[in-house]
């Protein structure tokens, strides 16, 4: 079994077709499509969401009411075409971009924090392009993140069942460079991520389960730290800390949260309807397109549509574990475990503020909320998933 | 792929699982188990109500001439949210605006800001530096007459270059308006935003803060059914408080048209007679410059004319009275213009409080008294030990009580005060005293007349007047005596008034509470201070002995007609009867008679129409026996007519107007004369007609006079009783039934 795991040898154990050779009807027909169909429920219901929360209000600013949807279709669209073009390179090939992708979303990042950025919502976190484009680094960071972890913890030598301590300090130091800078921004959200992120490849990878756990314990004391010795904006102090406590203070911080969980509970089982959703059309709660978007969901769509959105994720999810499975070589299937840790924790940092249980932090639910970087970004996850799932020799 | 390998990424497809199965949980129970919870939350986020008052009920008179009614003006408002959307908050569109409306650019900043919000300091503005309306609707600035051309002009500027007044705009606005001016001004009352503690209150419950109130007079008695009810639209807003739709609107139902039993022509007579009475009581050396007057119709109660001056005009309250109007309206030097003195005023009744006494002498037959049992009117009484001398010293022999009454003799009464006092026990210093029954014959027979209390008129705040038994001057003489005895080492400054302290505090308490003679002599002559009454109580008194023994109740209110033109009368009510009988009412009546038509009478100098069948009495009230008000009596008259069949009884009080029988008795006279235009005087009640129905309401607000019928029958001159008359509008009488 070791053999068949590293991938220099996969190939002669395993001869198989050749990806790239394979016609792309027959790559089509391959397709992970339990993954892929979930992926376009969750960009369907996200399209309706967005276009439900912005619909009332551009009218009234006299706007096109449904220039949100227009955007998210072509975001949609974009983002399958660059999850298409990612599905087809060889994955193994990307390892030789790895570093060229990383090195990239780095400057992005930095970029960001030079004058060129431009501030939303509290956050440096974005370029601002000509003809009205914005881009947000991070999102492509967690893409180069995943990718150049991946790529150094599944290097291995002969009789190495697991990446060393060396190769465990390494990634850690390409991690941290993109983290700095986006603590930087701030974005604590993002950061919380790719923390994720981190745990999630190293503790798959086989490395000594020492640093799994010294990790998490670094985590902790790193987040009772800047609790403890207010290295936070008050602001972001009380977004985090206001999930603990959100009813005691509906009128300043807590009033994201409180009216985020009018909305959702104001649904009920069945929803008002799409559109029909009165918090929603009043624009009661912030950010409803973008960050907040899973409000529209529970407000207009109830349980049973907000539990579809959860079971289509919830697919992606279980999909990305097996495809990590399945997957022919550490490298993929790192890979997939990176794009899982991401999505999980992502959705559930997000969900999970608006049911008031996470803290207020600025990130997109993916495949839903409104936002082109992210729609991208999250496309090209789902590319390399087909990706590693296209070149597994197990099948179904 | 290796098993371990597989493993930890199974240990990873259960941590994603959990946290799925997480947030599911939590969806189920934010949305299911708390769904109402959060429902009702998002019920309140985005509904707002906006609550228009519906058109007020108009006031009209008896013929359907309106007293009060809703007109408009023009408010300049302003836009909170646009001028707080500016960079500046609205300070250049103000500093615009202050010139327009002739005000401060400082003013128009306290006018539009909200109260509750806060400024840059983070300091909540309180009332009064903010605006207490809702801050949905617009803020009103300033308010001009449809008129006032000028303002008009210069506002017009605000919608002509409205790119410079961003969130200023003209609209019209219902204001009350009293076209009578000052003329029943205090039984109209006024409209003023509710007051804190108003809104506290349980009769107000559900009222908006921001509503105008009746403050006082029909306005306050009647505000339910002249506010009508309110729309209410319920309107969607969004997190910014922006209306986005609307929900619901209820319709306003206008409130009802109160129609009233004044009379505007009597009203204004009245007052102007009451006027005239106050200079008639200066060309007399009286100084008073307050007076009052009720004329109620003896068998319904309905009120035609209740005046007292001054008066104010409630148009002055329209819009928010200044401080500088409402210090001069409660200026105690200027009379207080906005007490009603004809029901929240009392007075020391004098000689008219002998129709009481008079009816406790005959009815309990003290001493064995009939109208035609002769006692002595001397020029004293001596009681005990003590000489009590009648009016001017007057003296008539041995005469009955209707000559008594005729010439109000007091001593002829102090006779039977003092029997009856003396039945009682006296003073009641003694056991054997106080032994004796307590019948306080006189005191009981005031309180059957309805005395020391209120009448039950539709007015608010009316007072009761005085009315002392035996118990209550015993206490109250004791709290005298105990404050004389507090205060006699407390003024040093004032010898005097220590001197008069220490000599009330000499008197042993027990002495000091006895009721003595001369405070039951004097209470049988309606003074000192056991007995004070309001006018209005004395046309009640009055009414009972003219109707033949019923106390009504005098009401203002003839009829609601509402909106849809549903008309519900207000019908008469009584408060029982006195308990004397039709005989005895009828000897008192012809007491009254005499005063008035028999030479001798106090009332015959007042000039009362021959053609008129005139009763009534007079009343000289003193109200201090030393300084200044020592000759300055109240001056009291009340009548009745006609005594065939009495119609309306006319009560007249001119404080310190000196005798009864001249500033009072010629007002009452004149007041007569007025309502059926004789002696000169133009009718009121042109053809001696007063309306016999309703005023009709049209749809769109058109008021039809009402039919006229019979005033009254009056007597042929010479001819005491029966035979009808018809007075006309120019005064020319013709004799028999009208139409029958």
């Amino acid at each position: 079994m070791a053999e068949l795991s590293t991938p220099r040898q996969a190939p002669r154990f395993a001869p198989r077709r050749s990806a790239t050779r394979d016609s792309i009807d027959d790559q089509v027909r391959r397709l992970d499509w339990v993954l892929q169909v979930a992926v376009l429920g969750m960009v369907i219901i996200g399209a309706l969401l967005v276009w439900a929360a912005t619909k009332d209000a551009e009218a009234r600013a006299g706007g096109d009411p449904n220039s949100f949807l227009k955007h998210s279709i072509l975001n949609a669209g974009i983002g399958l075409v660059l999850g298409a073009l990612t599905a087809r390179i060889d994955y193994r090939a990307l390892r030789a971009y790895a570093p060229i992708l990383y090195v990239a979303s780095v400057l992005g990042l930095l970029v960001v924090l030079s004058p060129l950025g431009a501030t939303i919502n509290g956050a440096h976190s974005w370029i601002v392009l000509p003809a009205g484009f914005e881009l947000q680094p991070a999102e492509f960071a967690k893409v180069a993140l995943v990718v150049g972890m991946a790529m150094i913890l599944a290097e291995r030598r002969d009789g190495e069942s697991g990446p060393r301590d060396k190769d465990v300090l390494l990634v850690l130091a390409i991690a941290a460079v993109p983290m700095a800078l986006i603590l930087l921004q701030p974005d604590f959200g993002s950061m919380m991520v790719f923390t994720f992120i981190v745990l999630g490849i190293i503790g798959v990878s086989g490395a000594p389960a020492r640093w799994t756990i010294g990790l998490i314990v670094a985590g902790v004391l790193f987040g009772a730290a800047i609790l403890g010795f207010h290295l936070l904006k008050p602001y972001q102090e009380a977004r985090l800390t206001n999930f603990a406590h959100s009813s005691s203070n509906t009128g300043t911080t807590g009033y994201n949260v409180a009216q985020a969980k009018t909305a959702i509970g104001d649904g009920g089982i069945l929803g008002q309807g799409l559109f029909d959703g009165s918090q929603t059309n009043g624009g009661y709660v912030p950010e409803q397109q973008t960050d907040f978007v899973f409000t529209v969901s529970g407000e207009e769509l109830g349980f049973a549509g907000s539990a579809l959105l959860l079971l289509f994720l919830l697919t992606v999810l279980w999909r990305g574990t097996r495809i990590a499975m399945r997957a022919d070589d550490p490298f993929g299937q790192l890979v997939a475990v990176g794009i899982v840790s991401w999505f999980a924790f992502q959705s559930f940092i997000n969900i999970g503020m608006t049911l008031g249980i996470m803290p207020v932090t600025g990130l997109p639910l993916i495949f839903v909320s409104y936002g082109g970087s992210s729609m991208f970004a999250n496309m090209i996850g789902i590319g390399l998933l087909q990706n590693v799932h296209l070149r597994s020799s197990e099948r179904l | 792929m290796n098993d371990r390998a597989r493993q930890r990424v199974f240990v990873l497809r259960v941590l994603v699982v959990s946290l799925v199965a997480t947030l599911l949980g939590r969806l189920w129970y934010v949305q299911v188990l708390s769904g109402p919870t959060y429902r009702a939350q998002a019920a309140s986020n985005e509904q707002r109500q906006l609550v228009t008052p519906a058109p007020r009920g108009e006031i009209v008179d008896d013929e359907g001439r309106v007293l009060a009614d809703d007109s408009y003006e023009y408010v300049v408002t302003v836009n909170e949210d646009t001028l707080a959307a500016q960079k500046d908050k609205g300070l250049v569109v103000l500093r615009r605006l202050a010139p327009i409306v002739g005000e401060s650019v400082a003013d128009l900043q306290v006018k539009t800001r909200l109260c509750g919000d806060k400024n840059a300091q983070g300091q909540v503005y309180r009332s009064p530096d903010c605006y207490t309306g809702s801050p949905y609707e617009p803020i009103p600035v300033k308010a001009f007459a449809p008129t006032d051309s000028a303002a008009l002009t210069r506002a017009l500027v605000v919608v002509e270059r409205s790119e410079l007044f961003p969130g200023v705009a003209i609209s019209e606005q219902q204001v009350r308006q009293y076209p009578y001016g000052s003329v029943a001004g205090q039984e109209l009352g006024y409209l003023e935003a509710i007051s804190a503690q108003q809104l506290t209150e349980k009769q107000y419950a559900g009222y908006q803060p921001t509503d105008l109130v009746g403050q006082t007079g029909l306005e306050d008695e009647y505000d339910k059914e002249l506010r009508g009810t309110d729309s209410v639209k319920t309107v969607s807003v969004d997190a910014t408080g922006k209306v986005t739709g609307t929900i619901s609107q209820t319709q306003p139902v206008p409130g009802d048209t109160l129609v009233t039993n004044i009379d505007a022509g009597l009203q204004q007579a009245v007052e102007k007679e009451l006027a005239n009475g106050i200079k008639i009581a200066h060309s007399q050396n009286g100084f008073g410059t307050t007076a009052a007057a009720v004329v109620m119709n003896v068998r319904t109660g309905a009120v035609l004319a209740l005046a007292s001056l001054p008066d104010y005009d409630p148009n002055e309250f329209t819009g928010g009275i200044s401080t500088a109007n409402y210090a001069a309206l409660t200026d105690p030097d200027a009379s207080n213009p906005l007490i009603p003195r004809a029901y929240q005023a009392d007075f020391p009744p004098g000689s008219t409080f002998k129709i009481s006494s008079a009816s406790a002498i005959l009815q309990n037959q003290i001493d064995g008294a009939t109208p035609t049992s002769l006692s002595t009117c001397g020029a004293s009484y001596t009681a005990g030990d003590e000489a009590f001398h009648n009016f001017e010293g007057e003296a008539l022999g041995d005469i009955d009580l209707l000559t008594a009454i005729q010439h109000s003799c007091d001593t002829f009464f102090y006779k039977f005060a003092y029997d009856a006092w003396v039945r009682d026990g006296g003073p009641r210093l003694t056991t054997a005293q106080l032994a004796k029954p307590d019948q306080q014959l006189f005191v009981k027979m005031a309180k059957a007349y309805g005395y020391g209390q209120a009448t039950g008129i539709d007015l608010p705040n009316e007072f009761t007047g005085v009315l002392d038994d035996r118990k209550q001057t015993a206490a109250a003489a004791a709290y005298a005596h105990q404050q004389a005895c507090l205060g006699a080492h407390q003024h040093p400054t004032d010898p005097a008034r220590e001197a008069a302290d220490a000599k009330t505090c000499a008197v042993p308490l027990n002495q000091a509470e006895a009721l003595q003679a001369g405070d039951a002599l004097d209470f049988a002559i309606g003074q000192g201070g056991q007995v004070d009454v309001t006018v209005l109580q004395q046309a009640v008194a009055y009414a009972a002995v003219a109707n033949g023994g019923t106390r009504v109740v005098p009401e203002i209110a003839k009829a609601f007609i509402s909106s849809t033109g549903k008309v519900t009368t207000v019908k008469p009510k009584t408060a029982g009867k006195v308990p004397v009988s039709a005989a005895n009412l009828a000897a008192i009546r012809t007491g009254f008679t005499e005063v008035v038509q028999d030479p001798g009478g106090t009332g015959t100098g007042a000039g009362f129409p021959a053609q008129l069948d005139v009763a009534g009495k007079t009343g000289t009230a003193d109200v201090a026996a030393t300084g200044p008000l020592a000759d300055q009596p109240e001056s009291w008259f009340v009548s009745m007519e006609p005594v065939s069949d009495p119609q309306y009884v006319v009560a007249v009080m001119i404080e310190h107007g000196g005798q009864g029988a001249f500033a009072a008795g010629e007002t009452n006279a004149n007041i007569l004369k007025d309502m059926y235009g004789l002696g000169g005087h133009k009718a009121v009640f042109p053809g001696g007609k007063v309306p016999a129905t309703l005023p009709k309401i049209s749809a769109t607000g058109a008021i039809t006079p009402p039919q006229k019928g019979i005033i009254g029958v009056t007597k042929e001159p010479g001819q005491p009783g029966g035979t009808p008359v018809i007075v006309a509008a120019d005064g020319t009488v013709t004799i028999g039934r009208e139409n029958d």
